[in-house]
C-alpha cells in the first residue's frame, strides 16, 4: 500500500463516488478512493441463506445503530423522527437501496421560482440529461419510455414485469383517471455486461447477491479497478488536512482495518460520503483556518438535511398478489401528485409507488425496523393465512425541502471504534409535509377499492434512504 | 442455556403454542410444537438483555398459576407489554425464518438466490392497453422553460 501522492482522492465508493471516478478516467490522473466498508462478494449477500429474513434486524438493518458493524459508525438520532438508512461497503447505499430510479422533473430545478419554496438550482434538466443518460447506461436501467409524466426519453432495457400486483393496481388507477407507468428501475430486465438479469428474489433492500441491481459495487467498481484507479477498502476517513497558507485540501488522515492512523496526501480531495458522513468528516477537520470545521465560515455544513418521509396504504384482494416475487419496491409508479395542484393546498407532491409485499417474517414483525408486530393469536393466523398472501400495498414517497434546523452536528460524546466523533441528526418533518401525507394517505384509500380490493388500512412508515444537501459552502 | 429460562421451558413452549397457533386445515404448526423454544434460547444464549426479559416474563407467567390459554396469555401482557413485547419479536423471527413454515404461508422455501421467482414479462399488447388512458391524457409535467404545465390532467 503506497502513500504517495495521488492526484485525486475521493472518500466514499459509493454512488457518487464511483460515477465521479469514472468522469476522471480519461484524464489519466492517479485515482484514490478509501472506503470504510469492506468489498462484499456475492457469497456474503444474506439472500443465499436459508434464514435470510433474520438479517434484516441484525447485521444486514438498513440501520447502522442496529447493524452495528466494525465498519458502522453510530448515529445519534434522540432528536429525530426519522432514522437514517445507509450501508458502510464498496456500492455504499447502492448496496441497500430498492432500484428505484425516477429522474427529477424540469420543475424540480426551479422550486423557488415556480412554487415559493427552497432554491433554484444552479443547472436545469436540459443540462443534466446527457448526465442521467450517461449514468443510466452505466447502471443499466430498465422501463417504457414515452411517460407522459417526463420529457421524453427511453431506457435503455424493457421494464421488469409488474406482475399480478402492478396490473392489478394499474386497473384502479385507469379507473380513477390517475397517472401511472411502469417504474423506472436500476435492475436488470435482461443481463447486461456480464451482470444476470433480475431473478425477482423480492430482498433488494439485502443487496443483490446476483449483481442485477445497480449497486456500483457490480457496476462502476468492476470498470474502475480494471482500469487503474486504486480502491482501498476498510480505510475510514477522520479528517481532511488543508494547507494553512492558501486553505486548500492537502489530503487526509485516515485509520485502516486495525486502527492505524495514515497520512494520505493528494492534490485534491472529493467528498463523497453522503449526506450525514460527508458533514461529519468536514466538521471533524477543524484547523486553525477553519475552527468550526472545513468550509464552515457559513455555519452551512451539515444543515439542510433531507429525508424521503412516506406512507403506505393496503388493500385486500381476492387473488394472492404474489407480492413477494420481483423487486421488492418497484412496480408501477404514479406521480398524479407530483406537480403542484392549487386544489390541494399545499404546494409541491409526492410519487405513489406501489411496493410490493414482503417477507412473512418481516410482515409479521410489522416492518423493516420492527414497527408494530401483528397480532398473536387466533388473529395471527387469520391475518397470515387470509390476509398477508393477498395484499397489494401503495407508498406515498414525500418530497423534502431544505430547512437549516433539520441537520447533522458533532456528537459530543458518542465516537465510532476510531474514537472519531459520531454525528448526530436533529430533523422534524415539516407540517406541510404531513399534510400532504394525510391528504394523500386518503387519496390512497380509494386505489384499493377501484382494483377490485378492501383498503385495510394506513400505517405510518417513515424512511430515508441517505439524501441529503450541504449548500452554501 | 439460563437456568431459569430451563426451569419454565415447558411454560415458554405452552404460551409459544399461544401466540402463533396452528392451521389445521393446512397443516401449518403452531410455534411451540414446532420448535421455536431453541432459536429463542439460542438467542437469550450471551444476550443479557433477552435472558432478563424472558426470565421476568416467565416467572410472572409461572405466578399466575393458571392454565396456558389465549386469556392467560392475553393477562400476561397486559401485566408485562414491555417483556412480553420482546419474547413477541422473537417468536415471529423464530418461527417466519424457518424455511418449511415460510413455503406453508406461500413463499418459497429456498434462500432466494441464485433462484428466485419466476415471474413472466407481460406481453407488449398488454402494457400498451394498459398504458392506454395514460398516454392519451399527453404531456402532464411543468417545464420552467415555457412557464407553467406543458398539460394539465
Amino acid at each position: 500500500m503506497s502513500t504517495d501522492s495521488v492526484d485525486v482522492l475521493i472518500v466514499g465508493a459509493g454512488a457518487s463516488g464511483a460515477a465521479i471516478a469514472w468522469s476522471l478516467l480519461e484524464t489519466r490522473m492517479r485515482i484514490l478512493c478509501l472506503e470504510q466498508g469492506p468489498h462484499l462478494t456475492d457469497s456474503q449477500f444474506p439472500s443465499r441463506n436459508e434464514d435470510y429474513e433474520l438479517s434484516r434486524y441484525g447485521s444486514f438493518s438498513c440501520d447502522p445503530n442496529v447493524r452495528n458493524l466494525k465498519y458502522d459508525y453510530p448515529i445519534n438520532v434522540d432528536d429525530s423522527c426519522i432514522s437514517p438508512v445507509n450501508y458502510n461497503a464498496v456500492g455504499g447505499s447502492t448496496i441497500n437501496f430498492l432500484g428505484h430510479w425516477p429522474r427529477m422533473k424540469p420543475s424540480d430545478f426551479r422550486t423557488k421560482s415556480l412554487d415559493g419554496v427552497a432554491d433554484d438550482w444552479p443547472v436545469d434538466y436540459a443540462t443534466l440529461e446527457p448526465f442521467y443518460e450517461m449514468n443510466d447506461r452505466n447502471t443499466g436501467v430498465s422501463g417504457l419510455g414515452g411517460n407522459p409524466a417526463y420529457p421524453n426519453y427511453t431506457p435503455e432495457l424493457p421494464p421488469i414485469p409488474i406482475g399480478k400486483l402492478g396490473q392489478t393496481l394499474a386497473k384502479g388507477f385507469n379507473k380513477m383517471g390517475w397517472h401511472w407507468w411502469p417504474s423506472d428501475v436500476a435492475i436488470l430486465s435482461q443481463d447486461k455486461d456480464g451482470r444476470q438479469k433480475c431473478v425477482n428474489a423480492g430482498t433488494c433492500d439485502l443487496g443483490c447477491a446476483a449483481g442485477a441491481k445497480g449497486g456500483t459495487n457490480f457496476t462502476y467498481w468492476p470498470m474502475l479497478e480494471s482500469a487503474g484507479v486504486e480502491l482501498r477498502t476498510e480505510s475510514r476517513v477522520r479528517e481532511v488536512l488543508v494547507d494553512e497558507r492558501t486553505g486548500l485540501a492537502t489530503g487526509v488522515l485516515y485509520h485502516d482495518a486495525q486502527g492505524q492512523l495514515h497520512e494520505q496526501k493528494a492534490e485534491m480531495v472529493i467528498m463523497a460520503c453522503n449526506g450525514v458522513g460527508t458533514p461529519r468528516i468536514l466538521l471533524n477537520s477543524t484547523s486553525k483556518l477553519f475552527p468550526e470545521g472545513l468550509a464552515n465560515r457559513s455555519d452551512q455544513v451539515g444543515r439542510n438535511l433531507m429525508f424521503h418521509p412516506l406512507t403506505g396504504v393496503a388493500g385486500v384482494f381476492d387473488e394472492p398478489m404474489d407480492g413477494h416475487k420481483g423487486p421488492m419496491a418497484c412496480s408501477i409508479l404514479s406521480q398524479e401528485f407530483y406537480e403542484t395542484d392549487s386544489s390541494h393546498g399545499f404546494v409541491r407532491g409526492y410519487g405513489l409507488h406501489s411496493g410490493r409485499s414482503t417477507t412473512p417474517m418481516t410482515f409479521a414483525l410489522g416492518g423493516y425496523g420492527v414497527d408494530n408486530p401483528i397480532p398473536w393469536g387466533t388473529a395471527h393466523r387469520e391475518v397470515m393465512d387470509a390476509i398477508y398472501p393477498y395484499l397489494a400495498g401503495l407508498t406515498v414517497v414525500t418530497e423534502d425541502l431544505p430547512e437549516a434546523h433539520n441537520r447533522v452536528v458533532l456528537d459530543s460524546e458518542l465516537t465510532d471504534s476510531n474514537d472519531i466523533p459520531a454525528p448526530k441528526v436533529s430533523y422534524t418533518i415539516a407540517p406541510r409535509k404531513f399534510f400532504g401525507l394525510r391528504v394523500q394517505s386518503r387519496c390512497l384509500k380509494k386505489i384499493p377499492s377501484r382494483s377490485g380490493g378492501v383498503p385495510v388500512g394506513i400505517k405510518w412508515v417513515l424512511a430515508v434512504w441517505g439524501m441529503t444537501l450541504i449548500r452554501q459552502l | 442455556v439460563n437456568s431459569q429460562l430451563q426451569e419454565h421451558r415447558g411454560l415458554l413452549i405452552e404460551i409459544l403454542d399461544q401466540l402463533i397457533p396452528a392451521n389445521p386445515k393446512k397443516r401449518i404448526p403452531a410455534a411451540g410444537s414446532f420448535g421455536v423454544v431453541d432459536f429463542i434460547e439460542a438467542r437469550a444464549t450471551d444476550d443479557e438483555f433477552i435472558t432478563n426479559a424472558l426470565n421476568q416474563l416467565l416467572s410472572k407467567a409461572a405466578e399466575m398459576d393458571a392454565t396456558v390459554n389465549a386469556d392467560m396469555v392475553a393477562k400476561l401482557e397486559s401485566t408485562d407489554a414491555e417483556n412480553f413485547r420482546v419474547l413477541l419479536n422473537l417468536t415471529y423471527m423464530g418461527y417466519y425464518s424457518r424455511p418449511e413454515i415460510r413455503s406453508l404461508v406461500g413463499v418459497a422455501s429456498w434462500p432466494v438466490h441464485p433462484k428466485g421467482y419466476e415471474v413472466p414479462l407481460e406481453p407488449a399488447d398488454m402494457i400498451e392497453e394498459l398504458t392506454a388512458p395514460v398516454r392519451s391524457r399527453g404531456p402532464m409535467y411543468r417545464d420552467p422553460s415555457d412557464g407553467q404545465q406543458v398539460s394539465s390532467k
